[in-house]
């Protein structure tokens, strides 16, 4: 079978998948756009990055930053996730959370959405090590939907104790890049996301 | 309304548009089926998710974006104890590798008594490049350090473990690496 446009969307000339991923060749078309238009993805540059400083202290997270380019429609969202694995070296108080940020060239940077200082953390209880995520979705700029999109993470921390992140431990395997972190980007088709609930990202 | 091709884009019947291929081909997922399974020391490793076979790739630059989310406890809760996986990639003419790992205390806590935490991890690992045209397999595996017990799968209190769901899921996605904006520092193996 070929490829055909017919009235109900797009009917492919291969096997897809459904939800199952089963193939089926039968019935099997597209009838709305996809949900997700573009992927940025990586892993953050630097192993063992240290969260130092007092508490509250910031700062970026090393090779965070992707472009995603100039947004597909005005009112699409970007769905960010990151995995990292921290450890507080010294083993005192302390905990870590991260941020993401958006830049375009006529609003700078933006903080836009963050954890908190403390998002994963432990109180004095000797050595200790997480796996830290985070999920956020966040807007085209409201104001700037036609310049190019940049994102990035921040860390935050609390108390006064050291913080490693994107950690190396016994037994890893980082190979070609990768240093126990992982960060992407999806734009996301505003017209296929059928509820925000009372969640509203116009920021 | 029909669905109609316009200058740019592809316009559906419920008024979609869209302006590019979409980046997902395929997703597979599962979960593996032993509640409360025991993770040996480091030195060895053991199966901590089934088999996901995604077949050929689409095209040899693509990439899987790989998942994991799992609760485990280190029972009965004495001892310093922590757990991590590795993300194993197949095919027929390269065999296993081990393409990536946590480390084996990814997750852990220093004689903190009865301990639980919900790891996740994420990679995105690349289409073999010398072999793009044979099927590729995808697994996860454990380890633990020192030696305190560590289960995953948790049977926990109220939980609720339907549909073959065992308080752990494992997805594998394939993207084509067509339309990526960036891929930050890492590189094809």
């Amino acid at each position: 079978m070929a490829t055909e446009l017919r009235g109900d969307g797009i009917h492919f000339g291969q096997p897809t998948y459904n939800q199952n991923g089963q193939e089926t060749n039968d019935n099997t078309y597209q009838g709305r756009a996809a949900a997700v238009v573009k992927v940025g993805f990586g892993s953050c540059s630097t192993v063992n990055q240290s969260a130092s400083g007092g508490s509250g202290t910031e700062g970026y997270v090393d090779g965070s930053e992707i472009n995603m380019g100039v947004p597909k429609a005005s009112n699409n969202l970007y769905r960010v996730w990151y995995q990292s694995v921290s450890d507080d070296n010294d083993g005192s108080i302390s905990g870590i959370g991260f941020q993401i940020w958006r830049y375009t060239s006529s609003s700078g940077w933006n903080k836009l959405l963050a954890q908190g200082s403390h998002a994963s953390y432990d109180n004095n209880m000797s050595d200790w090590y997480r796996t830290n995520n985070g999920i956020f979705w966040v807007q085209v700029h409201p104001s700037y939907p036609n310049e190019e999109h940049y994102f990035r993470l921040y860390w935050n921390k609390h108390n006064v104790g050291q913080v490693r992140f994107n950690s190396s431990i016994g037994g890893d395997q980082r190979r070609n890049g990768w240093q126990n972190n992982t960060f992407e980007v999806w734009e996301i088709n505003r017209q296929i996301v059928t509820t925000t609930g009372n969640y509203n990202p116009n920021y | 309304m029909a669905t109609k091709l316009n200058g740019t884009n592809i316009e559906y019947t419920d008024g979609s548009n869209q302006f590019t291929k979409s980046p997902l081909v395929k997703t597979r997922y599962t979960s593996h089926p032993t509640v409360n399974l025991s993770l040996p020391t480091w030195g060895g490793e053991t199966d901590v998710s089934p088999n996901i076979d995604m077949g050929v790739p689409q095209k040899s630059n693509n990439w899987y974006r790989c998942e994991y989310y799992n609760v485990t406890d280190d029972w009965p809760g004495s001892g310093n104890g922590g757990m991590g996986l590795a993300l194993y990639r197949y095919t027929p003419s390269s065999g296993w590798l081990r393409a990536q790992a946590q480390g084996q205390h990814a997750n852990y806590d220093n004689d903190s008594g009865d301990f639980y935490a919900s790891p996740v991890g994420l990679w995105y690992i690349p289409v073999h490049p010398s072999y793009p045209t044979e099927t590729h397999i995808f697994k996860l595996m454990g380890t633990k350090h020192p030696s305190c017990n560590i289960r995953v799968n948790s049977g926990i209190g109220a939980d609720n473990r339907i549909g073959g769901w065992i308080n752990n899921q494992f997805s594998v996605t394939e993207v084509d690496c067509d339309n990526v904006a960036a891929i930050n520092n890492l590189t094809t193996y």
